[in-house]
C-alpha cells in the first residue's frame, strides 16, 4: 500500500489534482475565516461592480461579494459531492456485491432493475424526480445518490463475478472458509480500487451534476450560494458583467478536473491487472 | 433472425420496468399529482379539485391507477397538457425530429473526431502528442457543459456576433430557398453541436485508446508484421476492424447520456426540441408532458441498444457464424 | 547440402522493457546456420528461445522489446535492417499456438493472400487464385474453397496451423522458422505437422529451423541441434550426436529425461 501511495505521487497530474481538492477542503472548513465578508450580506449600493481590491471576483446583481459567495459554495459542491457519491457507493456496492455473490434469480432481478434504470436519461430522470419533490440540496443529494447506482452496481458484480472464478477463491472454498470470511479477505481487497478510481469519478460527477441542477433552478436554492447557482444569475447580465459567468465556471471545471486526474491516477497506479491480493 | 426475437423477448420486461417506474415517480409527491395542477391556482374549490381528481381517476384503487396508465401508453396518450391543454403527445412529435437532428449530428461528430483521435493516441503511445490530446480530453470531460455553452454564447453570438445563439431557424426562415433554409438550420446548429461534442469526446475516444492499444498486443499483429506488412498496413487492415467492434456497444451505451445532456443545452440556446420542453414542463410541473418525455426517451434508448446488440452481432463474425 | 552458412548471428544481446526496465534475456549467442540444413533450437520456457526467433525476424519491438548488441548476417548481408523489408518472403516464421496467431475477424482466404499479394503486385487474380489453391493443396488443405472462405474459429487447431504455414511459404522462403510448431495441438495432429514440415523443406529445398522444448523433436527432426538454457548457447552440434552423447550438465538432463520416458 504504502508503494503505491508513493507511486501516485509520483504522477504529476494526480499531485496537482490532489493539492486543489486539499485546498478546496481547507477553504470549505475554514470558509468563515478566510471570506471577507459574508455570502448573503447584501449591498444595493455595489451591486455588479468589476473585479478590484475589496471584490477579488466583483459583485452580483445584489451587492453580495462573488469571492465569499464561492468560498462557501465550495461547501456546497463538497458536500453534496461526497455525500451523494456515499449513497451511491452504499447502495451500488451492497448490490453489486449480492448480485454477483449469489447469482441466479437474485442476480436476474437486480440486473433487470438496473437495466431499467439506465434506459432513462439520468439528468432527466433526476431532474424530474426533484420537481415532484422540493428543489432543496437534501433532495439532490438523495436524488443523485438514488439514481446513479446502477453504473456502480454493474462494475462490482463484474469485478466480483472475475473473482469468483479465480483459482484461489475456488481454494478457499474447498478448505470450507464461510462465505462471510471469503468475502472479506479475499473479494473486499480487490474490489477497493476499483472502487477508489469510481468514487473519484462519481465525486466530479456529482459536482457537476450539482451545479447544473441549480442553474436550472432545480437544485441548491438561493440563498444558499452553488457555483451553479452564481451562474444563473450570471446568465442575465452576460452582456454587462462577465465576471459572474467566469469565475463560478472555472472552479467547477478545476474541482471537477482534480477528481478526475486523482481517479485516473490511482486507475494507473491500482492497475487491477498487477496488483491482486492473494 | 432468431436473436432480434430474444433480444426483443428479453426487452419485454424492462419495458414494463420503465412503466413502473414512471407510473412510481408521478405518485412520489405528497398528496395527488393533480394538486400540481390546481396549486397554481388559489379560486379553485375543493369540489372543482375532487371533481378533477375523478377525471384524471385518482379515486380508483392504486392498481387499477396503473393499469389505466399501461393501457393508455400503449397509444402513447400521456394526457393533455396542464399548460395548453393540447394533448401531450402532440407536443412532443413536434419537437422531437429537433431533438433526434441534433443528437444525430452530434454523435456523427463524436464518431468522426474521438474515434481517430483514440487510434492516434494509441498508436502514439506516451508522445508528446499522446499526452496533449490527453489533457485536452480531460478538460473537456470536465467542463461544465452549461458554462460552455455560455461561454460559447458569450464568444461567437455577442462578441464576434458572427453565429446565431438560439432556436434552429432565423426569422424570414419560409422565405428562404431550400438551400438557404439548410445553410440556415446549419449555422443555428453548429454551437449546440459544438457543445455536446466537446463535452461528449472524452468516454469513446478514451475507450477507443484502450481498445486499440489491447488489439496492438495481440499475437495476430505479430503474424502481420512477418508476412511483410508496413504498420500503415497492419492498422488499418487488421487492427481497426477488431478495435472498432466493442465501440458499437460504447456507441450505443452512450446514446441516453446524449439525449440527457441536450435537456441542458437545448434550454440554453432556447433550441426548440424535447429537451427544452422537458425543462419548461418541469419548471411548471406539468406532468403529463414530464411524463411522455421520460417514458419516450426510455422507450428511445431501449431501442438504441437493441439496434447497437444487433449491429455488434452482424459485425463480428465470431458471433455472425457460431 | 553446401557449406555455406545462410544465417550468422554473432554476440548477440537482446531483452525487454518492463515498466522502464530493461530486462535481458539473450546473452551474447553466438550460432551459425548452413543452408540447406534443418536446425533445431531447444530450450525450456523462459530460455529466451522464442525471443531468438523473433530477434531474427525483427519482431521484437511489439512487445517492447529490443537487440542491444550483436550482429545477424543473412547470406553475408546485415539482417537487423533489411529485414522489414524481406520478411515474409525470403525470410518467414510460422509462430506458436494457431490460436490467437490469426485475426478473428478476417477470412483465413483472405490473410493468406495478403501474404502473397504483399510482394507480388504484379499478378493477375487468376494467378493469385492458383497459387493459393497450390499452396494450400501442398499444406494438406484439400478442401481449398471451404476453407479459404472460413474464418478462424470455424476451423480446427490442426486446420489453423497449416494456415500459419500456408501464409509463411506461400512466396517460397529460402529460411524457414516454426515456433513451437506442436503447441496447442493433438498429438496425433503434432507429428502430422512435424513431418509436414520435413516434407515441405525437401520439396522447396529451404532451411528449417524448428524450436522446441522437446530434445526428441528435434534429435528426430534436425540435422544440427543448439540448446539454449538461460538466454545462452550451452551446447551445439550434430543432432544425433548431441542425443546420445550429450556434452553440458543441462543437455545431458534433458536427454536423460526423454530416453526415460522412451524406455
Amino acid at each position: 500500500m504504502g508503494n503505491n501511495i508513493k507511486k501516485l505521487l509520483k504522477n504529476k497530474f494526480a499531485v496537482i489534482g490532489l493539492t486543489i481538492i486539499f485546498l478546496l477542503i481547507f477553504v470549505a472548513v475554514f470558509a468563515s475565516v478566510i471570506a471577507p465578508y459574508t455570502p448573503s450580506e447584501q449591498n444595493l449600493s455595489e451591486r455588479l461592480l468589476k473585479p478590484s481590491m475589496e471584490h477579488f471576483f466583483g459583485t452580483d446583481d445584489l451587492g453580495r461579494d462573488i469571492f465569499t459567495r464561492m468560498i462557501y459554495g465550495s461547501r456546497i459542491s463538497l458536500i453534496v459531492g461526497f455525500i451523494s457519491v456515499l449513497i451511491i457507493l452504499i447502495i451500488g456496492t451492497f448490490l453489486g456485491i449480492v448480485s454477483g455473490f449469489y447469482g441466479g434469480k437474485i442476480d436476474y432481478v437486480i440486473m433487470r432493475f438496473t437495466d431499467i434504470v439506465l434506459c432513462f436519461p439520468i439528468f432527466f430522470l433526476i431532474l424530474l424526480i426533484i420537481a415532484f419533490l422540493e428543489p432543496n440540496i437534501y433532495n439532490v443529494m438523495i436524488v443523485i445518490g438514488f439514481t446513479s447506482w446502477p453504473g456502480l452496481a454493474r462494475l462490482v458484480r463484474a469485478e466480483v463475478l472475475s473473482l469468483k472464478e479465480r483459482e484461489f477463491i475456488l481454494v478457499a472454498k474447498m478448505m470450507a472458509l464461510s462465505n462471510i470470511k471469503i468475502f472479506t479477505v479475499h473479494i473486499l481487497p480487490n474490489i477497493i480500487s476499483p472502487l477508489m478510481v469510481y468514487s473519484s469519478l462519481a465525486i466530479g460527477g456529482a459536482i457537476l451534476t450539482e451545479s447544473s441542477l441549480s442553474f436550472l433552478g432545480l437544485g441548491v436554492q438561493p440563498p444558499m450560494p452553488s457555483w451553479g447557482q452564481i451562474l444563473t444569475s450570471g446568465k442575465d447580465y452576460i452582456y454587462i458583467a462577465w465576471w459572474l459567468s467566469i469565475f463560478p465556471g472555472i472552479a467547477i471545471l478545476l474541482t471537477v478536473l482534480s477528481f478526475n486526474l486523482v481517479g485516473e491516477a490511482i486507475r494507473d497506479v491500482f492497475d487491477p491487472k498487477e496488483d491482486h491480493i492473494e | 433472425m432468431y436473436y432480434l426475437i430474444k433480444r426483443i423477448i428479453s426487452s419485454i420486461p424492462i419495458l414494463f420496468g420503465i412503466t413502473i417506474i414512471t407510473f412510481f415517480i408521478m405518485h412520489l409527491t405528497p398528496g395527488k399529482p393533480t394538486d400540481l395542477m390546481t396549486d397554481m391556482n388559489i379560486k379553485v374549490t375543493a369540489e372543482a379539485k375532487e371533481r378533477l381528481q375523478r377525471l384524471y381517476g385518482l379515486d380508483k384503487p392504486i392498481y387499477v391507477q396503473y393499469i389505466d396508465w399501461v393501457k393508455r401508453l400503449v397509444f402513447f396518450d400521456f394526457g393533455n397538457s396542464f399548460r395548453d391543454a393540447r394533448p401531450a403527445k402532440n407536443k412532443i412529435l413536434e419537437r422531437l425530429p429537433a431533438t433526434i437532428l441534433l443528437n444525430f449530428v452530434s454523435l456523427f461528430f463524436i464518431c468522426l473526431i474521438a474515434i481517430p483521435l483514440g487510434i492516434y493516441s494509441a498508436i502514439k503511445k506516451d508522445s508528446v502528442i499522446d499526452k496533449g490530446i490527453t489533457i485536452f480530453l480531460f478538460i473537456s470531460f470536465s467542463i461544465p457543459s452549461f458554462w460552455l455553452a455560455l461561454v460559447f454564447m458569450i464568444l461567437f453570438g455577442v462578441q464576434l456576433g458572427c453565429l446565431p445563439i438560439s432556436g434552429l431557424y432565423s426569422f424570414d426562415f419560409n422565405n428562404m430557398t431550400i438551400l438557404m433554409k439548410l445553410l440556415d438550420i446549419s449555422k443555428h446548429l453548429i454551437l449546440p453541436v459544438a457543445v455536446s461534442v466537446i463535452t461528449s469526446l472524452a468516454i469513446l475516444s478514451r475507450y477507443t485508446r484502450s481498445g486499440m492499444l489491447e488489439v496492438l498486443k495481440q499475437d495476430y499483429i505479430k503474424t502481420a508484421y512477418a508476412k511483410g506488412l508496413t504498420e500503415k498496413q497492419v492498422i488499418i487492415k487488421h487492427a481497426l476492424k477488431n478495435a472498432l467492434l466493442p465501440m458499437i456497444t460504447i456507441i450505443g451505451l452512450s446514446i441516453p447520456g446524449l439525449i440527457g445532456g441536450s435537456f441542458i443545452f437545448e434550454t440554453i440556446f432556447s433550441y426548440p426540441g424535447i429537451g427544452r420542453l422537458g425543462y419548461e414542463a418541469v419548471m411548471a410541473r406539468d406532468y403529463p408532458v414530464v411524463m411522455g418525455i421520460a417514458t419516450l426517451t426510455a422507450i428511445l434508448t431501449l431501442l438504441g441498444n437493441i439496434i447497437a446488440d444487433i449491429s455488434y452481432t452482424y459485425a463480428d463474425p465470431r458471433i455472425k457464424y457460431k | 547440402m553446401n557449406n555455406k552458412n545462410i544465417l550468422s548471428i554473432n554476440n548477440l544481446s537482446a531483452g525487454y522493457y518492463v515498466n522502464g526496465q530493461y530486462i535481458n534475456v539473450l546473452k551474447d549467442i553466438n550460432l551459425n546456420i548452413k543452408e540447406g540444413e534443418s536446425f533445431a533450437i531447444v530450450g525450456q520456457s523462459g530460455s529466451g528461445k522464442s525471443t531468438l526467433a523473433l530477434a531474427i525476424m525483427g519482431l521484437l519491438s511489439i512487445d517492447n522489446g529490443k537487440i542491444i548488441n550483436g550482429q545477424i548476417k543473412f547470406n553475408d548481408e546485415d539482417l537487423i535492417s533489411k529485414v522489414k523489408h524481406i520478411r515474409g518472403k525470403d525470410i518467414s516464421i510460422v509462430l506458436q499456438d494457431p490460436h490467437s496467431y490469426l485475426n478473428p475477424v478476417i477470412k483465413v482466404g483472405q490473410q493468406v493472400r495478403e501474404a502473397l499479394e504483399i510482394y507480388n503486385i504484379n499478378l493477375t487474380s487468376k494467378e493469385i487464385n492458383e497459387k493459393i489453391k497450390d499452396t494450400f493443396i501442398k499444406v494438406k488443405l484439400d478442401d481449398v474453397e471451404r476453407i479459404y472462405n472460413s474464418y478462424p474459429h470455424q476451423l480446427s487447431g490442426g486446420q489453423k496451423q497449416r494456415i500459419l504455414i500456408a501464409m509463411a511459404i506461400i512466396n517460397n522462403p529460402k529460411f524457414l522458422i516454426a515456433d513451437e510448431p506442436t503447441s496447442g495441438l493433438d498429438l496425433s495432429v503434432q507429428k502430422q505437422i512435424l513431418e509436414l514440415f520435413v516434407e515441405l523443406r525437401n520439396q522447396l529445398n529451404l532451411t528449417l529451423v524448428i524450436i522446441t522444448h522437446n530434445i526428441l523433436i528435434a534429435k528426430k527432426f534436425s540435422d544440427t541441434t543448439a540448446v539454449l538454457l538461460n538466454g545462452e548457447v550451452v551446447e551445439n552440434g550434430n543432432s544425433e550426436k548431441l542425443f546420445f552423447n550429450p556434452q553440458h550438465n543441462y543437455t545431458k538432463l534433458l536427454c536423460k529425461h526423454i530416453k526415460k520416458i522412451e524406455n
